[in-house]
């Protein structure tokens, strides 16, 4: 199926959803939102379509309600939802301060008011979680590199599944450094250009091994590392650029 | 009138293909005013079954969904429910009505004449029909004049020539008798489509939703929610579950053997009707196979 294929399907449901969660909510649904890939209409058919489910309050008998349309929006477009009060949301940004400022810049408000308007995430909890996730992708990726480069087809999920973490801190990271990529994606490729020709060879593996699930033979391993340093590379540069302010 | 008997009938065959072709497009204009969004139709798995292919498939869908649950367990392709409180597990009649069934070792296709699964799929064909996706009483009623219209102008017409052709001491009118009388067995199919237009469409709909959820069915295993191996089941047919993570599916359920000019049962009987409407279209789905 091809990306305008499954668009085409996402935009129904949605709509569907947002009238679901009317329904099922009432006056205690605050907003649905709609974030991540889905709102900037990069989806790809394996993607998932992320959902916010911002509430006054917690009801089972709400919830209740919720459960089949969203299960059924699930098995179509692979919908996930996360339900918050609003009173949790500050403290949720607070905690998960890259999840949120990236939310922040890429959501689509299908119901309700726009509930990221107001929302500070602050400068130094998204420093710090920027540099945790980056030190801990580049620990598990050495760890990974020891333990499974053995067989090279071994590494290619493990590679995949880095493009989250990495691309998330880098969108952070160019945040915070006050120049923000049009999206994650865009500013891993950025930050691994500016760090070196072998980062943006591996970056550009990184999205051949996430999209095809696969690498030519014997690149895996050097891809694997070199990802491994540009993390260390990035922790470094988000803890720099605190100092230099 | 100076036409001739071979050049009457290229005619009439226009004109009978034109009778079922408006005949179908006035039942689809009238039957597609009710509009249901794509999610509104999958709350119940079972229901998409019977929209798609009768009662029959709706309690196999149920019964391989139970398996799939754990509530029902299989062996020697006799089923039983292990679990005293499997009922308050489930929330579907249709699957209360089956664990009611399966309380004692039962072969499978015997859940098919079960009475309190029939009455819990009788639940669902009036919902179906009250959603105008199956063809009520009251569609049924809508849909007789223009069938007599229909068969009134083609019938009429071949009467017509019928009765000039021996007034000019002509007998040679056995291929015009056939034809009409095709004709009209064409027409009456049309009237008497299970489906609405709006159900077909909303089968077509259903089938382009989850089409992924299909794929991503042969290739997730340690995962998997059963919801979403019900609704495949539903909308594609228990063919469209894979074997290895239903090995019990042919033992259960075993595959229809293929007669001669016929569908067998319901899950053959959705990819079998396009091609055997007719010249005019179906206007989506068929006159049903069963239930």
């Amino acid at each position: 199926m091809s990306s305008e294929e499954h668009s085409a399907i996402v935009e129904p449901v949605l709509t569907e959803i947002a009238e679901a969660a009317r329904r099922a909510f009432g006056p205690g649904l605050v907003s649905v939102v709609l974030f991540g890939s889905a709102a900037e209409n990069r989806l790809r058919a394996s993607s998932d379509v992320n959902l916010m489910i911002l509430l006054e309050r917690v009801e089972q008998a709400a919830l209740d309600a919720f459960r089949e349309p969203l299960r059924a929006a699930h098995a179509a477009i692979r919908a996930e939802a996360m339900f918050l009060t609003r009173t949790e949301l500050q403290a949720a940004a607070q905690l998960f301060p890259v999840k949120y400022s990236d939310m922040r810049a890429r959501h689509r408000v299908l119901a309700g008011t726009d509930p990221f308007e107001r929302l500070e995430v602050p400068e130094a909890d998204l420093r710090r979680q920027t540099r945790e996730i980056l030190m801990n992708t580049a620990l598990r990726l050495r760890e990974r590199y020891v333990r499974l480069s053995i067989r090279d087809e071994q590494l290619i999920p493990v590679i995949s599944d880095a493009a989250g973490p990495l691309r998330s801190a880098a969108a952070a990271l160019a945040r915070l450094e006050g120049v923000p990529a049009s999206s994650p994606r865009e500013a891993l490729a950025n930050l691994a250009a500016e760090s070196g020709a072998e980062y943006a060879a591996a970056v550009a593996n990184l999205s051949r091994a996430r999209e095809a699930s696969t690498l030519s033979a014997g690149n895996a391993g050097a891809t694997l590392l070199a990802l491994s340093r540009l993390a260390a590379i990035l922790c470094e540069r988000a803890g720099r650029s605190a100092t230099r302010k | 009138m100076n036409v001739t008997g071979p050049q009457f009938l290229v005619l009439y065959v226009a004109f009978a293909f034109a009778a079922n072709v408006w005949l179908r497009w006035h039942y689809r204009t009238r039957e597609r005013e009710a509009r249901a969004g794509p999610l509104s139709l999958t709350n119940d798995p079972y229901q998409i079954a019977l929209l798609r292919a009768g009662r029959d498939e709706a309690i196999r869908v149920a019964v391989i969904t139970l398996l799939d649950r754990g509530l029902l367990v299989e062996e020697d392709g006799r089923l039983h429910a292990p679990r005293a409180d499997g009922a308050e597990l489930v929330r579907h009649p249709l699957d209360r009505a089956l664990l009611e069934f399966f309380k004692v070792p039962t072969p499978a296709e015997l859940a098919l004449k079960s009475p309190g699964a029939l009455a819990a799929c009788n639940a669902y064909e009036k919902d179906l029909e009250k959603k105008q996706l199956l063809a009520s009483p009251t569609i049924r009623a809508s849909r007789f004049t223009p069938l007599v219209v229909a068969l009134g102008f083609t019938l009429g017409v071949a009467t017509w020539r019928i009765v000039f052709a021996l007034s000019k001491g002509r007998s040679n009118i056995g291929f015009l008798i056939v034809l009409a009388i095709i004709c009209a067995v064409a027409l009456v199919i049309a009237y008497r489509k299970r489906l609405t237009a709006l159900g077909a469409d909303t089968l077509r709909g259903l089938e382009r939703l989850y089409a992924g959820a299909r794929q991503r069915l042969t290739q997730s295993v340690s995962d998997r929610d059963s919801f979403d191996a019900s609704l495949v089941a539903a909308v594609f047919g228990l063919a469209a579950l894979p074997a290895m993570q239903f090995p019990y599916l042919a033992r259960v359920f075993p595959p229809p053997k293929a007669a001669p000019g016929g569908s067998n049962g319901g899950a053959s009987c959705g990819s079998s009707c396009g091609s055997s409407c007719g010249g005019g279209g179906c206007g989506g789905g068929c006159g049903g196979c069963g239930g």
